[in-house]
């Protein structure tokens, strides 16, 4: 195969794991705090891409500047994203804390339909792919046959950069480590002034607004966004999570890139069998599973005595 | 001599089983009480109804005078009472000084802005904890202090409980409360964490210490004073000497023999 195409698989492969990276992060954020799976998490993904494109086209409108339209994209992302976190968390998931995490699930399921249908039903002719505006210089960089935009490699930047800076949040920050201690042990946790409430909301608000902003690479990225787009992203942040293990924060950064690897690595193997990259990354995570039923890499939990 | 921790008429139900019977209960600064009993006597929900973790059904506690019954943990443990588990209750991916450090979380505000832009008073105040983590970890072993960047899994058993009470005792409490300390140790190992325990209280003569333990050995050597419970009563209060001797105790601990 050519180098250039080859390079170009693995460039967008690398974006792919960036994203949902950036998805499962919050999977597992929330059920370190509160053991509970959230299948909302995906539709927050296209709630925060259509928030950024409304913010970005209503600057757009006022103003021809596609940085200030960037920027109020990643705002409205962040804050409706987040919001749409705290929401979620504090009026669906906290109450239903000492009932049986099934009723979560069903709960946040049906949350998840609900932003889904008020994006297609709520923004105009919602129901087909919407483009997104172009707003980085669109520069390309080309060597050989390998040939890669300025603006794709910008958002590869800035992904990474969002994934160091929530990791060195959470690890090396008093914020950081009260959620870890929630995570851990809410009674330690409470005991040491930690106020349980908030640190669940802030850590919810944290995990959506990561989704949100992944939605927003997304869009500008494929320069489409779609009511529909964060169903799948959120069963395979879900999948990636799990895999890498659900409740640590480096395991689902790495079940991310994985998932994306495999995918990467069956459309350059067996072009011809692309369509099926899917299934063979689920059948690749169904399989890591039963090798490592507690993830890559797994929480050290107190032992019981 | 005035308390420190004043309760009365503490009574804790759980439907209708009552863990907590209408308890008096007094501690003086400086006091060690060695708190006795069988198991399910009410030992433990004494202190996590001290601590906030249940709610108590009625009665009165005071710390000092500040009221502390039916308080939040935040606020109980903002007004001084600190406490480790019966299970050694560490989060055992971390380091040990994020372990410890927890225990001064609650001294300074967790916004996002001043973890922004503060760093410089931040990392003042991280050099002063991670000076007295270490401080403290070294009283206890100074391996230990060497090891506080080290994951607390990694550590023996003894020194997981000494990880505990430094996190217990880095916020200066003013009532610290252990729960069986010796739970799942050698006897060699309480004994060294008795030592480590006798030696803190020489340096910090007005904490007072309640101590859960069904080691009487333990018991003997650090309390001042006892205190017997048994179906979530006080069935004894006073010296040791006189505690082993008291038939209603050894009736609890040993059945009537009827």
């Amino acid at each position: 195969m050519d180098m250039g195409i080859l390079a170009q698989h693995l460039f967008n492969g690398l974006m792919l794991g960036m994203v949902y990276a950036m998805i499962a992060v919050g999977f597992s954020l929330f059920f370190g705090v509160l053991d509970v799976i959230k299948f909302s998490h995906g539709d927050v993904v296209s709630v925060g891409a259509f928030a950024a494109l409304g913010g970005a086209s209503a600057i757009g409108l006022l103003v021809d500047m596609p940085g200030l339209s960037l920027l109020f994209g990643l705002l409205a992302a962040i804050a409706v994203g987040g919001l749409a976190g705290v929401v979620i968390g504090g009026t669906l998931v906290l109450p239903l804390r000492n009932a049986p995490p099934v009723n979560v699930l069903l709960v946040t399921l049906m949350a998840g339909t609900i932003l889904r249908e008020a994006i297609r039903l709520g923004v105009p002719n919602g129901g087909n792919p919407k483009p997104f505006p172009v707003l980085l210089p669109q520069w390309q960089i080309t060597a050989g046959s390998f040939s890669i935009g300025f603006d794709s490699v910008l958002i590869l930047i800035a992904g990474i950069g969002i994934i160091l800076a929530t990791h060195l949040l959470i690890t090396r920050t008093r914020i950081g480590l009260a959620i870890r201690a929630v995570a851990q042990d809410v009674d330690v946790a409470r005991l040491a002034g930690i106020d349980f409430r908030r640190t669940v909301l802030g850590t919810f608000a944290l995990g959506s607004a990561l989704a949100s902003v992944a939605g927003l690479m997304l869009g500008l990225y494929y320069r489409e966004v779609n009511f529909s787009m964060g169903l799948v992203l959120g069963v395979i942040g879900f999948a990636a999570a799990v895999v890498g293990g659900l409740g640590s924060l480096l395991g689902p950064i790495l079940g991310g890139f994985l998932f994306a690897f495999v995918q990467t690595l069956v459309t350059i193997v067996l072009p011809t069998a692309s369509a099926y990259k899917d299934v063979v990354a689920f059948g690749v995570v169904i399989a890591l599973i039963g090798l490592f039923p507690t993830g890559l890499i797994a929480e050290r939990s107190s032992e019981r005595v | 001599m005035t308390a420190l921790l004043a309760c009365s008429g503490l009574t804790k139900r759980f439907g209708g089983l009552v863990a907590l019977d209408g308890l008096d209960f007094a501690v003086a600064q400086g006091e060690t009480i060695g708190l006795v009993g069988p198991n399910g006597s009410g030992k433990t929900t004494f202190f996590n109804v001290l601590t906030g973790l249940y709610s108590p059904t009625s009665g009165a506690a005071s710390l000092d005078a500040v009221d502390i019954f039916g308080k939040s943990p935040q606020s109980i443990g903002r007004a001084g009472v600190a406490r480790t588990f019966q299970r050694c209750r560490l989060m055992l991916d971390q380091t040990v000084f994020d372990n410890i450090a927890l225990g001064v979380l609650r001294a300074k505000p967790l916004g996002l802005l001043s973890t922004l832009f503060r760093r410089g008073r931040l990392r003042a105040d991280l050099d002063a904890t991670i000076a007295r983590a270490h401080q403290l970890a070294c009283r206890f072993n100074p391996q230990l202090g060497a090891a506080l960047f080290r994951p607390a899994g990694d550590l023996t058993m003894i020194d997981r409980r000494r990880v505990e009470i430094c996190r217990a005792l880095i916020a200066n409490p003013r009532l610290l409360l252990l729960d069986e300390p010796s739970a799942g140790m050698t006897p060699d190992e309480t004994r060294r964490l008795m030592d480590d325990l006798l030696a803190f209280r020489e340096e910090a003569p007005h904490l007072a210490v309640v101590l859960v333990e069904h080691e009487m050995d333990v018991i003997r050597r650090v309390s001042d004073r006892c205190v017997v419970l048994n179906f979530g009563r006080k069935i004894f209060e006073g010296l040791f000497d006189a505690m082993i001797e008291d038939r209603e105790v050894q009736t609890a601990y040993l059945g009537s023999g009827q």
